[in-house]
Formats: structure tokens, sequence, C-alpha cells
């Protein structure tokens, strides 16, 4: 630093000084500051005094020293709106009633906004929380020709292939699931077996857990998942069979394959969502005891998910372009040239956050859901803010007719007519702020019910977040400010002479605005009204539309390996029991996901490209009597027991189409492995979610294959036949557990997703009507209350009641008569668009239309008649007397 | 309205004012009650005392010399007012009528 000068104090925090400093102190402060500064530095040298001197200038900067700043813009005039917000509070208790019915629609609107906006938010996130998400990518395998498909999984070697050759991958880890559910038990040293079924297991590479950032509770997580045989259970699947002990080293059993798994870690869930939920991961070398070399092997098939890692500035471009050269390398070996591959197949990436909004691909690894649903819970919560936003409007500018006086007198004293507005906006946000406070108190009440609806976890962690609240203030300013805005701007316009005078300030009788407002207020509820019912409708559709086949008292018992070596006994024990009608062994019930195989005709041609997808399962000779499914043309299976030798198929009415003309009974095809003739037809039957039509299907005959034994119950008996099953299966099979679901529950899970936009369309058309009624009394009462005088005439003159009521309501008739006019064709396109994600589907009738119509001409007619009754029946006496 | 009360702060203040009758500026009024009363006083906390006792009417100010120590700087120097004489006294006569009225002067022989 420069030598300063001795006599002279530090400069810059001089400046400083003489900045913030009073000027009619500045002076002799300064002065003060100085000779102390030259005293202290003969006295005390020259450091000293320079710290003391700034020790003093800070000192000095507090509050009776410092001056005071211009407004350079005067964007706040602090003292009036101290003003404003006592008036603004008291105004709030004048008409009680309005500002309850202002702040309960906002209120409502405000929660359902929050609570959409939480789902959104949740909705959105998947897979975002990884730390490298914006990296990873799923791989997908479209087929094109024949039986084209989008595949989600892909074939075993992809994976470590794809590591090796592209040199922009930097992981790669493939998931493979053994079988949707496994029976995995333990036995501790002391005490009884415990045993589980357990879904959610899959076979992965060990750098899953580097992947997708897995948090190990216990053990390892570099060599949990190298050695074969190992697993490594979720906390909870842990706690479930050890209990708080630590399960290091411990050994669990499959029950199905009799394989002990090692256990060598325990990992937390994911505290985030992700479609990927499992509960255990067993390590890829245990695959061996799982499949079998070949399919290990194989490149035709989809068996893996594999998810890659791109390295960090690898170019996803230049990842893509190789694609196509990478993919003809890696189906070489499996016997097709290069034209072949191009022509049939395509490697994709996908990227990891797709996943659950946007992937709906063949074999999903669970059902996703839709980016359709994110749209249309978004657009109802703004629909049902923009309601409460219109009320508030509506009954704002009707409540200001009552404060004329006020406004005149304002207008004399001086009041600018920005003032005026900043007056009214600061009236508009105090109500939203108190909305909002309401509102966020709904919503604490609503979130458990939501949550469970929807079955999201909503944690408090997530809630209460710094940006959420920055949201929700946002929400406040821009509501308060908005809502407030055109109120505002029609109240300050208010002459102000006529306003002085007693005279009557009512404004046009007809209000283009207002009236436009009430309209779109019952567009939207006549269009949540009726989307209501069809939505209603369709889902009784999915309930009970008849599939082709019965799917009452139907039983899916889980078959065990225990289950089938004790069969014989089985069967006998369930024929004695007269409740139990016809049983069957199947690979699929109802409901399961399908497998999908090539089909082709076995004759001249061996080409590729005749032959068509289906659906394939296994199944006895009793499958098609114990669903009741009818055939068509040819025969059922028979039993072949204890000589099986020929398998046999039976196709589906829409297979028999894929065949031309001609009788497909007899025909020979090719599906896999197995070559084997036609027996029979049968009707198509809905096995799959309506969402989809009837595909091509083939059962092929296998009394030795099978996962589910369906057991069709007769009469009321169902508890005690229950029962007897499950004490047959426990004495005949111990080790196996008794597991069993309804197939029509397993039905109904298929539309899970559109269960939950019906129940909560019905809860927001509820409010949607709530808020408009609320509206139209608020509006129709301030009508009444204008009129009030013209009233009192009439019914002097002689009016009934009846004709009072018809005349104050038929305005408002009008309008909601418009609105119905207007929503009709809207909600007819719009349900229409929705429908046609069915392939089975309501027609839109007219009675669907009608029944909305009418509820809300009814709920309006209420509403006004109860306004119109209350002041037909005022005393005309009183009404009439002048101020 | 209530009587103003003098603080222990404006109290002692004052009277160093009234001490330096015609020399009391922010300076010296800070030695002298540094030197007096052996305590430490920030320029900070007197002046807004000085400000604030001058608005209520207790001290009158005018502007005095130049010095070249304090660069050019003219002092502000402080005088009692009537009206702070006669505060000064009433808070005097307070604190005697106060002593006066404990019983028995002879704290060493304990209470009467």
């Amino acid at each position: 630093m420069p030598k300063k000068d001795h006599q002279n104090p530090p400069n810059c925090i001089l400046s400083f000084f003489r900045w913030y400093c009073r000027p009619d102190y500045l002076e002799d402060l300064e002065g003060d500051l100085r000779e102390r500064f030259s005293r202290q530095s003969e006295e005390r040298g020259i450091r000293n005094a320079r710290r003391n001197f700034i020790l003093d200038v800070l000192r000095l900067f507090r509050p009776g020293m410092i001056r005071s700043f211009p407004n350079r813009i005067n964007v706040i005039n602090q003292d009036m709106y101290k003003n404003y917000l006592k008036i603004a509070w008291r105004n709030l208790f004048g008409s009680l009633s309005y500002t309850i019915i202002k702040i309960l629609g906002l209120s409502i609107g405000m929660a359902c906004v929050l609570l959409i906006v939480f789902h959104v938010k949740d909705e959105l996130s998947y897979d975002r929380s990884f730390s490298r998400s914006e990296r990873m990518f799923r791989v997908t395998n479209e087929n094109f020709g024949e039986g084209a498909r989008h595949w989600a999984a892909t074939p075993p070697p992809l994976g470590p292939e794809m590591r090796r050759d592209l040199p922009e991958v930097e992981m790669a880890v493939r998931f493979h699931r053994p079988s949707t559910y496994q029976l995995l038990s333990y036995t501790p040293e002391i005490g009884e077996t415990r045993q589980f079924k357990e879904e959610g297991g899959y076979i992965v590479d060990p750098e899953v857990v580097e992947m997708f950032n897995l948090e190990f509770v216990h053990g390892n997580p570099n060599t949990a998942l190298s050695e074969m045989n190992s697993v490594v259970l979720t906390q909870e699947m842990a706690r479930r069979y050890f209990g708080n002990q630590n399960p290091l080293g411990k050994t669990i059993t499959d029950d199905n394959r009799r394989i002990s798994l090692k256990v060598t870690g325990v990992v937390k869930k994911f505290a985030y969502q992700t479609h990927l939920d499992f509960n255990y991961l067993i390590s890829m070398p245990t695959i061996t005891n799982y499949q079998d070399e070949g399919a290990l092997a194989s490149r035709g098939w989809s068996g893996f998910y594999t998810y890659v890692l791109l390295k960090k500035d690898a170019s996803l471009n230049s990842l893509r372009s190789k694609m196509e050269d990478f993919m003809v390398a890696f189906y070489e070996p499996h016997g097709e040239t290069r034209t072949e591959t191009l022509s049939l197949r395509k490697l994709r990436l996908q990227p990891i956050t797709d996943i659950h909004l946007h992937s709906k691909l063949e074999k999903e690894m669970t059902p996703n859901s839709d980016i359709a649903y994110v749209y249309i819970f978004s657009f109802v919560a703004l629909f049902i803010l923009l309601l409460a936003a219109v009320n508030f409007i509506n009954i704002s500018t009707t409540q200001s007719f009552g404060r004329v006086k006020e406004i005149g007198v304002r207008k004399v004293v001086g009041a600018k007519r920005k003032q005026l507005i900043q007056q009214f906006l600061t009236d508009s946000v105090l109500v939203t702020f108190i909305a909002i406070l309401i509102a966020l108190v709904f919503f604490a009440i609503a979130i458990p019910y939501y949550g469970d609806l929807t079955s999201k976890q909503f944690l408090p962690e997530t809630i209460f977040t710094l940006s959420n609240l920055g949201i929700l203030l946002l929400l406040l300013v821009a509501i308060g400010i908005l809502a407030g805005l055109y109120p505002a701007f029609f109240i300050s316009k208010f002459n102000l002479v006529s306003s002085l005078k007693s005279r009557k300030n009512t404004g046009p009788r007809v209000n283009i605005v207002r009236n436009s407002l009430i309209v779109f207020q019952f567009v939207i509820s006549v269009f949540m009204i009726v989307g209501t019912v069809i939505i209603y409708n369709q889902m009784n559709l999915f309930h009970n539309k008849d599939l082709g086949f019965d799917k009452e008292q139907v039983l899916a018992v889980t078959m065990f390996r225990d289950t089938w070596e004790n069969l014989d006994a089985l069967k006998g024990k369930m024929l004695e029991n007269p409740s139990i009608g016809s049983f069957s062994i199947a690979t699929n019930a109802p409901g399961d996901r399908f497998g999908s195989y090539f089909v082709t005709p076995f004759g001249n041609s061996q080409e590729y490209s005749e032959g068509f997808d289906a659906r394939v399962m296994w199944a006895d000779e009793k499958f098609l009597s114990t669903l009741d499914i009818s055939i068509n043309k040819g025969r059922d299976f028979f039993d072949q027991l204890p000589n099986f030798k020929n398998t046999e198929f039976i196709i589906n009415e829409a297979a028999a189409k894929m065949f031309g003309t001609g009788d497909p009974v007899g025909k020979r095809v090719v599906i896999g492995r197995d070559t084997a003739n036609i027996v029979g037809v049968v009707g198509d039957f809905n096995f799959a979610s309506l969402h989809s039509p009837v595909e091509p299907m083939v059962i092929q005959y296998n009394p030795y294959a099978g996962n589910h034994l369906l057991v069709k119950i007769k009469r009321n008996q169902l508890p005690q036949t229950i029962e007897y099953l499950e004490k047959t299966i426990e004495s005949l099979a111990p080790t196996s557990a008794f597991s069993y679901s309804f197939i029509d529950s397993r039905l109904d899970e298929l539309y899970a997703t559109e269960n939950v936009m019906s129940k909560v369309f019905n809860a927001f058309a509820l409010l949607s009507m709530l808020i408009s009624c609320l509206g139209l009394y608020g509006l129709s009462a301030y009508a009444a209350r204008i009129r009030i005088k013209e009233i009192g005439i009439r019914k002097v003159l002689g009016s009934s009641n009846l004709d009072i009521v018809k005349i104050l309501s038929i305005d408002f008739l009008k309008l909601v008569s418009i609105a119905i006019i207007i929503a009709v064709p809207c909600t007819y396109f719009a349900m229409d668009r929705w429908l046609q994600d069915f392939a089975y589907r309501i027609d839109m009738q007219w009675w669907m239309f009608a029944l909305a119509i009418i509820i809300v001409l009814a709920i309006a007619v209420t509403t006004l008649s109860y306004q119109g009754i209350k002041s037909a029946t005022a005393s005309p006496i009183k009404n009439l007397r002048t101020e | 309205m209530s009587k103003h009360h003098l603080g222990e702060f404006e109290e002692v203040v004052l009277l160093t004012v009234a001490i330096l009758h015609d020399e009391a500026y922010g300076i010296a009024i800070i030695d002298e009650m540094e030197k007096r009363l052996e305590r430490k006083v920030s320029i900070g906390s007197l002046q807004t005392v000085l400000r604030r006792l001058e608005k209520k009417g207790h001290l009158s100010s005018k502007l005095g010399e130049a010095t070249k120590m304090r660069g050019g700087k003219r002092r502000r120097y402080f005088t009692l007012t009537s009206y702070g004489r006669k505060i000064l006294e009433t808070t005097k006569e307070q604190r005697l009528s106060l002593w006066n009225a404990i019983p028995n002067l002879d704290y060493r022989n304990g209470y009467a």
C-alpha cells in the first residue's frame, strides 16, 4: 500500500463516512473524527490511530446518523399502504358472506392447484435423481416387417458388446427378471422357516451399484454382486426375513429352483421416484442357474433390460450414428445379412427420463404412466383455478358498487387513479393471502387421501422446500394482482360527481365482461360433469363387458415346484370337493402379460416373411372348459397324459384371419422349436386389457407347463373352498406357499390408471360445480339487492312470488343456457379424443349429455330460486322507503 | 404527555456539558467523561445522545471555528439551555429526596 500522508485518516473510510452520514451532522462529526485521529497518531502511533478511526466510523453507522436516501423511483409509497391494509381488513368483515365466498372459492382453487402441482412434479421427476440421469439410456429393440414390435428388452450379449465396441459407452448394466415372482425362504437356526412369495427380483451386472448410486447399509458395494449365488436385499425385505439382525452371510433359498443364495448386502430403496423398482438383486454369475447357455448367447431373445451410461464428454449423436453398424455386426452371428438386419431391426437409445411417461413398449418392466394424464390433470387444476379467479373478479366488481361513496370521497381528497388502483389491489392481495393460508390447510388435510388415491408418497421434505415456498409466494402475488387488476381498474373509473350524489351508480345492467365470465364458469362445470359421466360409464364397461370367457369366481393359484411334484394327489383332492368346478393348469391367466412369438406356417416356403406375431400360452386340456371359452371350429385338446407325445395348437379368430381364406384347422405351423397341427379355433376373448383389440393368440397343448392353477369355484362357497384348497396344498406340498388371486381382480388392476383418473375427475367436477354455484349465488344475491325497490313495486302491483323468482332468475338462466350450448360440442370432441385410446369404448350417448345438463340446470335453478324467494318474500314496505 | 425522565447517560452528558461550559464539543466531552468517570464512551453513542437532547430542547448548539487539525472542519459547541438546566435540577432534587427518605444514614451499624 502506498504511504498515506501522516496527517490524514484513511481516505476510503472517510469517503464511506461522507456517503452515509447525515449532511447536517457531517461537518462537525468529521471534524471530531479528524481531531481524534490527529491526537491519537501523535500519542499512540499512526497504526492505532487508523484502527480507531475505522472503528469509530463503523460504530457511527447507526440509524440516527444515516442519511435518508431519496426514492428515485416511487415504486411503493409506503405510507398509504398502512391505510389501505386497514381499510381492506375492515372491508373484509363489512360484507362477510361475499368475502367468505371469495376466499372459499380461491382457497379451494389454490388447494387443487397445489395438489396437482405436486402430482405433476412427482410424475416429472421419475428417474431424474440418479447422479448421471442425463447420460443414462435404455437400449430398445424395434422389429419391422411381419409382426412389428418395439421391445423394451434386448438380447443378453448386447450390453457387454456395446461396452466393448463403442467407446462412447462408459458402462452397461443389464437386468433380467427370472420369473414374475419367486418363492424364497429363510430357515434360521432356531425357529421356523419363513417363506415369502416375492416379486421384483432381478439378476443384475455388478456395475449396477455405481450406475444407479445404490446405497449400501451392510456389505461391500464393490464385491457384493460379483460372485455366484449372491443376493443383495433391500432394507424392507431384509427386515421381513431377518428382523433387525444383520443378514450378511445368511442364506436365502429359492425354493422353486432349489438354489441357495448368500446375502452379501443390504441396500436402501431409492429415495426418489424411478421406474426401476426392485426388491432384491441377484448377482449376474448366478444366471447360469436360471437360463441355459443357448438362451444367454441368443441374439434373438429380448430377455434383458440393457441400460448404458454415456461417457461425460461423449456425444449422443456420434453414438447414435454408430448404432447401425454396430447392430449389423451384432446380428451377423445370428445369420443375418446386412440388408436383412437394416430392414428388419433398429436399436434405439431411450433416455431413462423418458421411460415413465412416454414409454409403452413391449415387455416394459412394469406398466408405465402416460404423459397424457399429466396434461389432463394440469388442465383440470388450471380450470378450477380459473373458476375461482372468475368468481373473485365478479364478486369484487359487484362489491365495488357498495363502495361508491368511499371512492368519491377519496377522489375529492386528492387520490390519484393510480393510488385507487393500488388500494384495491391491496384488497385483493390481502384476500388472496388469507385464501392461501386456508388453501394450505385444505392441502395438508387432503394430501394423505390424495397420496393414497394416486399411490404416491408425499414426504414433508420434498414438499416444504424453499423453491416450493417460492412458487407459493409467486402464486399469491400473481393471482392476487391478476385477479384484482380488472376490478381495480373498473372501480377507479367511477364518475366522481355522480358517485357522491346518492344516485344509484349501478353501472350498465348488461355487463359484458361479467356475463361472459359466468358463461365461462358454467362451460367448465358442464364439461367436468359430462366428463365424469362418460368416464364413469367407460369404467363400467371395463368392469362389466363380456370378455368372452367366464371370469367370475375363478382363482389363479400359483404353482410352485412342490405343487407340481404332488400334482396328481392335488388333482384327486380337488375332484373330491363338489364346490370346485373345472380346473386347469396354464402358463398365463387373463390379465397377465402374454409372451409374443412368431408363428410360421410349415410348408413350402421357409422364409421369414410368411407368418405373424402372436401371443402364445401353454395349457392343458381343461383350460377352455374352465374358462368357458367356446370352440368355433375343430376340437378342444384331449388328455394325453401319461404319455404326452404330440403337442397341438388352438388359435383364436384373430389368428385364424391371418391365414386368409380356408379353414386353418389341420394346418401345420412352427412356433419356436415346435411344429404341430392346429386342431381348433376359439372365439376371440379379451385376455389383455381393453385398451387394445384382441391380438392373434395361440394356445399350445402342454400339460407340464404352467404357472397357474386356474380353479373355477361353483356355488357360493368361496371362503370355504379357498380354505379347503389352502389346507390341501399345505398338507401335500408343505414347503410351498399358498398364493392366489381372483381373475377379475387381476383384470381390474389393468385399469389402475384410469381408475385414479376417474376418481380425481369426480372430485374435481364436484369442486368446479361448487365454485360455480358459489359464484352464481353471490351474483344473484347482489342482483337481487340492487333490484330491491323494483321488486317491492312489483309486489305491490300484484306479482306473485313465483313471478318475481322468475324475473330475477331469467337473466342468469339465459347465461347458463348459453354456457351449456357452448360446452356440449367442446366436451364431445374432447371425450371422443380420450376414448380413442381404447379399443373397446362406449358410444357417447345423448342421455349422458342430457344428464349433465339436467344436473347443472337443477343446481343453478336451486341457487337462483333460493335467492329469488328470499327477495320475493321480503316486505315491500320496508324496501320502498327512501333513505 | 408523560414527563421526560433523564436516562443515566443523558444526565451524565448534560452535566459534562455544564462542566465544560463554553468548551463542550464532541471530543472534549468524551475526554472529560472518560477522565472523570473512568468509563469508555464511543463517539456514536455520545453523538446520538447529544442530538436527541438537542431535539428535546435540553441543549443548544452552534458551530465554532475551523482548525487545521480538523482538516478545516468547524466544531459544534453544545450549551445547556435553561430547560436543560431545569431538568437537571429537577432530577437532582428527586435523587436527593430519595436519599433523604432513607431511614438511617448510618449503614455501617446496620439499620435502626
